[in-house]
């Protein structure tokens, strides 16, 4: 059985590290609620985007643009895809990190000439231990997330992708449901579906576009696009918050628990070592007792 | 007359109501909507946007690019940033002209280019608004 002292540094040190876990989890919570409130604020920007894009497709079903699949349905294409894929700057938060990244690697092997733009220390360290090359320029942080960074990876993205040398881009990102689960998801950005904005069918006021249809739309895809990697740089860090969160949590308990079964081995080992000092003082006292008797008998006899 | 009036930016919705008159930059030149205006999509680019509340005062505001559409008297208006002048730091936005009219002059990727040519025209745009 451990000393007294050495339970009590094990307490000590898990009390410690549950400082730092409950610290942990306070921090993730109110960086949760944070960028949730901000993600609430683009929420109607995005949705109205998208709706016209929408509209300006049912306008003109034939519209030819680089930025949409080839007219004749779904033809493969081949050349090299990008993928951006977002992770945290940290580990710590579950299995959060390593479901994207096992999502990444699966699209790696469906298409080996991908091109990875990771987001966060951690990925970035993951495939560099494994010497798979990513996009050395590509420095972003996944802590925080602004409309200015969303759009400075949307425009290198879009860059590549104008000039040809990206022929597909894929996100792979964390979405949350709700508040307990949450799921990687692969998206592709570009090119867009087709009939993925032309599923419903309203009666339309006709328009006038000014200068032309595709300006319209050419002019509004980079910030559908920004918005885009802006909520998903959101729901990620959302979910990565919320994945610590858990973490903490059960962290915490695990603490609690073994803080408890520490605990009462630490009263145990002081409860035996009282019965034991007890004992030894009254065997010793009864020893003494015994030996004055046999004195003052002797004494007595004489 | 009047007409309605959304004007929504990638972080709020910035306004929300009756409005009597407005004037928004595009690739032609300003464009002025007054009620009962013909259904158009317009593209519009950086530049000062400007309204008025019915029996108020013209307001300007400083945008980045994106669309308008007007539909049987609802106007709605989609940019990405909008700025009214008392949220703009004058300081901050000389200095950014300054800083943009410098990267033009490196010869640097085509990327960094539109870049900096996106950063100057929405600076320039910030400081006229402020002037007014």
């Amino acid at each position: 059985m451990a000393s007294t002292k050495e339970i009590k540094n094990h307490i000590n040190s898990v009390k410690d590290t549950q400082k730092i876990t409950n610290a942990m989890y306070l921090i993730s919570s109110t960086k949760l609620q944070k960028a949730k409130r901000e993600l609430d604020h683009t929420r109607p920007f995005f949705n109205y985007t998208q709706k016209e894009i929408k509209r300006i497709f049912r306008r003109a079903p034939d519209l030819q643009s680089h930025y949409f699949y080839p007219s004749k349905e779904e033809e493969p294409l081949n050349g090299t895809y990008g993928c951006l894929l977002i992770t945290a700057d940290k580990g710590l938060a579950g299995a959060y990190n390593l479901n994207v990244i096992k999502k990444a690697e699966e699209l790696l092997e469906k298409h080996k000439d991908t091109k990875l733009f990771v987001v966060g220390e951690y990925g970035r360290r993951y495939f560099m231990k494994r010497n798979i090359p990513i996009e050395q320029s590509f420095l972003y942080t996944a802590v925080n997330p602004t409309m200015d960074r969303a759009r400075e990876i949307s425009s290198i993205l879009l860059n590549l992708y104008d000039k040809g040398e990206l022929e597909k881009i894929y996100v792979v990102y964390t979405d949350m449901e709700n508040s307990i689960e949450e799921e990687a998801r692969v998206f592709r950005l570009l090119p867009f579906h087709r009939f993925e904005f032309m599923k419903e069918d309203e009666i339309e006021t006709d328009f006038e576009f000014a200068p032309s249809l595709k300006e319209v739309l050419e002019s509004l895809m980079p910030s559908y696009i920004a918005g885009f990697i802006y909520s998903a740089l959101v729901d990620s860090f959302c979910s990565e918050q919320n994945a610590r969160m858990s973490a903490m949590n059960s962290a915490n308990q695990n603490a609690e628990k073994i803080l408890s079964q520490l605990k009462m081995e630490y009263n145990r080992v002081r409860q035996a070592q009282i019965t034991q000092e007890i004992t030894e003082i009254s065997a010793g006292a009864k020893a003494q007792r015994d030996k004055r008797k046999k004195k003052e008998a002797q004494n007595e006899h004489r | 007359m009047n007409f309605n009036l959304h004007i929504v930016s990638s972080d709020r919705i910035f306004y929300q109501g009756e409005c009597e008159s407005l004037i928004v930059p595009t690739n032609d030149g300003l464009v002025g909507i007054l009620a009962n205006h013909s259904n158009v999509i317009m593209a519009l680019i950086p530049g000062q946007l400007q309204y008025r509340r019915p029996n108020q005062k013209d307001e300007y505001c400083s945008i980045g690019s994106g669309m308008i559409k007007v539909e049987n008297n609802d106007v709605l208006v989609l940019i990405d940033t909008i700025e009214r002048p008392d949220e703009i730091d004058e300081k901050r936005a000389r200095l950014a002209v300054a800083k943009a009219k410098e990267e033009l002059l490196q010869k640097r990727s085509m990327q960094e280019y539109h870049m900096a040519q996106a950063h100057l025209q929405r600076a320039l745009s910030r400081l006229k608004v402020k002037s007014h």
